[in-house]
């Protein structure tokens, strides 16, 4: 699957990157092949946004069309929880 | 006289110079920055918006000075440190010439005695990426790690001494806004060294560096840096960036893993509100409630209550009459130099009342929110958020910010493009700049004309705008050859920005922009004044007023106000005022004068940025979109 496919709060292992600059460019904020990166927000027809660790990356929508990502796990029931509310209510927390 | 002011003027914004040159090898620092005989080069190196000016300001605290790099568009701070000389470089993530900041960084870094590189404790993992680039080029460095505080605060714990083992270089923690750390980093310049390389990485080097006149120039061959000069035996291209890169990455997480120990339990305050700022519901609204709370701030309260001081008072007042007074001493009003001194676009009066009583005012209060937004990490947020729209016009979300900046001034925006990732997307974006984006002072004049005639007619106006937008960006995207870059942007966390630094960065920018814009101001100004006294001006009018009055039915005194508003487009709103028209007519002309040509400062910054061709492109351009959207908009409501 690509990184484009995965869904909010899912944990995925990077397989390649197609574009040999834009890998470099990864390769800088810890993103290449083997690195475990956690989908934390998918803009609706827009940017995925990767977390590892501390670094958070925006990823275009067609730039992510060209990661291959492989899914390892992730918090799928998150999914649903993601209501306004819901996230007020996590954030007075 | 005459021919040494045009020649200052031409050299100053390389116009006749052609910019595109292509460099070979490194740009020479001595050449833009005064280094006395013996001084050694100290550099500051790290990522964006770790504090590598608070350390600067710290460091140095007076006789700073400012030099562009020629060939390219970043500008570096200098200043002595003692018998040596201390240099700002732009915040980069590696060593690599991905763009001009990094390119220009590069050449400073390569060139450096010493390194200080400033490491933001929270982000190790991303910042020592360029620490360990830095050592792999064999340059002596010390690193200040800053923000412990906040590292603290987050339940990060950094173990120093191994860090300093692993790296093998002195590592000083540092709070710099809080001023610790500073003199510990000032007394371990004189203990720089060079640090341990990534093991294969050295290797790699090994068999190459005979070939080279120094370790950090082996380096970048076999990353295949394209400014590198390849020596005859090796082969012209090394293929070794990846395998390196990959190298240093794995060093450097297992450096971070050595080092670095987590005690925070979930995630911060600061990290939830990074997360919501990006999700639809609470994201989009605040986006458009921060953009007009910054259109109350420039557009409303610098625009009407500062300018009307400084422009209203300051120079119509006191500066206008002064200056006109001390011109007829010496000469008089009615000779060739009078006007062009102080007549309808003099020199003395016009240019320095635009560029300082009501640009000034406006460039300042625009940077101030722009360097406010780049501090607090809000910037990246919102091309992230705007990202999907800018696609489909041949941009990325990082074009947002030179869209959101022309709205204050389009020649500051253009020359912002520069920080777009190809040339194909600063085309595009300048191309909108410059026809469909309507500067502050320009809709300032608009609003004032639409609002009277009713709801409709400013939702007609703006539809129209806005279509004529989206469809030429649409347009510029087909036609154009090449691919725009993807957006891959580097989310930092938010934070309350510091007012100080803020300040500084408003003051150093708006100078900048300044010192750019003066000389091309004062360039238009004579400019118009020539043709003016020389009769051109009455021709173009008798040559426009066909398309005037013909095609977009306009009364055919309106082609002055199309003549004005080529100086500037809000004297050509502004020369709208006066005109008998209905409320089609006015629509029309106002959706005209909107699409027209940017004024004559903007249109000479886009023929330095873009290059003459392109420029001339832009500027006929416009005078086509604008008659057309008139003409056919004429034809519904006229």
């Amino acid at each position: 699957m690509t990184l484009a496919q995965a869904e909010k709060g899912e944990r995925l292992i990077i397989r390649s990157i197609d574009d040999s600059q834009m890998r470099m460019k990864a390769i800088r904020f810890g993103v290449m092949e083997g690195a475990e990166v956690i989908c934390a927000e998918k803009l609706p027809s827009g940017p995925v946004v990767i977390r590892r660790g501390r670094q958070e990356l925006a990823v275009g929508r067609g730039l992510a069309q060209n990661i291959t990502v492989e899914r390892v796990g992730g918090a799928r029931y998150r999914r649903r929880r993601g209501r306004w509310c819901g996230r007020l209510f996590s954030l007075s927390r | 006289m005459v021919r040494k002011v045009i020649q200052f003027v031409a050299i100053r914004t390389g116009i006749l110079l052609g910019k595109s040159v292509k460099r070979m090898g490194f740009l020479e620092i001595s050449k833009s920055i005064k280094v006395p005989p013996g001084a050694k080069k100290i550099v500051l190196a790290g990522n964006p918006n770790v504090g590598k000016s608070v350390f600067f300001n710290a460091l140095t605290n007076r006789y700073v000075d400012v030099s562009n790099f020629p060939g390219t568009t970043v500008d570096i701070s200098y200043s002595p440190l003692g018998n040596d000389i201390l240099m700002d470089t732009p915040g980069i993530y590696g060593i690599s010439s991905f763009n001009d900041e990094e390119r220009v960084a590069r050449d400073v870094i390569m060139q450096a005695d010493a390194v200080i590189n400033i490491v933001d404790a929270l982000h190790l993992e991303r910042d020592l990426f360029l620490t360990q680039h830095i050592i792999d080029l064999g340059i002596p460095m010390v690193i200040a790690l800053n923000m412990m505080d906040e590292a603290k605060k987050n339940g990060v714990e950094i173990d120093v001494q191994v860090l300093e083992r692993e790296l093998g270089v002195q590592v000083v923690p540092a709070v710099a806004i809080e001023g610790k750390g500073i003199q510990e980093v000032k007394d371990a310049i004189s203990r720089v060294r060079a640090g341990k390389k990534v093991p294969q990485i050295a290797a790699l080097l090994e068999a190459v560096k005979v070939h080279f006149s120094s370790p950090g120039e082996a380096l970048l061959y076999l990353e295949e840096d394209p400014l590198i000069e390849v020596p005859a035996p090796l082969p012209p291209k090394a293929d070794k960036q990846e395998e390196i890169y990959r190298q240093r990455r794995l060093r450097v997480n297992e450096i971070v893993s050595k080092v670095v120990r987590e005690t925070a339990k979930g995630a911060s305050f600061s990290a939830r509100l990074g997360q919501l700022s990006l999700q639809t519901i609470p994201g989009i609204p605040f986006l458009f409630l921060s953009l007009l709370a910054m259109y109350y701030f420039v557009g409303v309260f610098v625009a009407q209550t500062v300018v009307e001081f400084t422009e209203g008072v300051v120079m119509e007042q006191y500066y206008s009459p002064f200056m006109k007074n001390l011109v007829e001493r010496f000469f008089s009003p009615g000779s060739l130099t009078g006007y062009i001194l102080a007549g309808e676009y003099g020199i003395l009066t016009m240019t320095v009342i635009y560029l300082l009583g009501l640009l000034l005012p406006l460039v300042a209060g625009f940077y101030f929110s722009l360097s406010f937004m780049e501090d607090s990490g809000y910037l990246p947020r919102i091309a992230t958020l705007t990202d999907r729209l800018l696609v489909k016009l041949g941009l990325n979300g990082r074009a947002i910010i030179p869209i959101i900046l022309g709205l204050g001034c389009v020649t500051m925006a253009a020359i912002t493009t520069r920080l777009l990732g190809s040339r194909r997307e600063r085309i595009i974006a300048t191309a909108l700049l410059g026809i469909a984006i309507p500067c502050s002072a320009q809709l300032g004049v608009i609003f004032g004309m639409v609002s009277p005639l009713g709801m409709d007619c400013l939702f007609l106006y703006l539809a129209v705008i806005i279509g004529v937008f989206i469809f030429l960006g649409m347009v510029l995207d087909r036609v154009l050859p090449g691919r725009s870059t993807d957006l891959l942007i580097d989310l930092p966390p938010l934070r309350l920005p510091r007012l100080k630094n803020v300040l500084k960065k408003t003051y150093h920018r708006t100078g900048h922009f300044l010192k750019e814009a003066a000389p091309l101001f004062a360039l238009g100004a004579l400019l118009i004044s020539l043709l003016n006294i020389s009769g051109l001006l009455v021709s173009i009018q008798d040559f426009l007023s066909p398309l005037i009055s013909g095609w977009m039915k306009l009364p055919r005194e309106a082609a002055t106000a199309f003549i004005m508003g080529i100086v500037r487009r809000d004297f050509g709103a502004a020369g709208l005022y006066s005109l008998d028209m209905n409320t089609g007519q006015t629509l029309v002309s106002l959706v005209a004068i909107t699409l027209f040509v940017p004024c004559i400062a903007s249109v000479l910054v886009i023929f330095k940025e873009r290059g003459l061709k392109d420029g001339l492109l832009i500027w006929f351009g416009s005078f086509f979109t604008a008659f057309l959207a008139g003409g056919i908009l004429a034809a519904f409501v006229a």
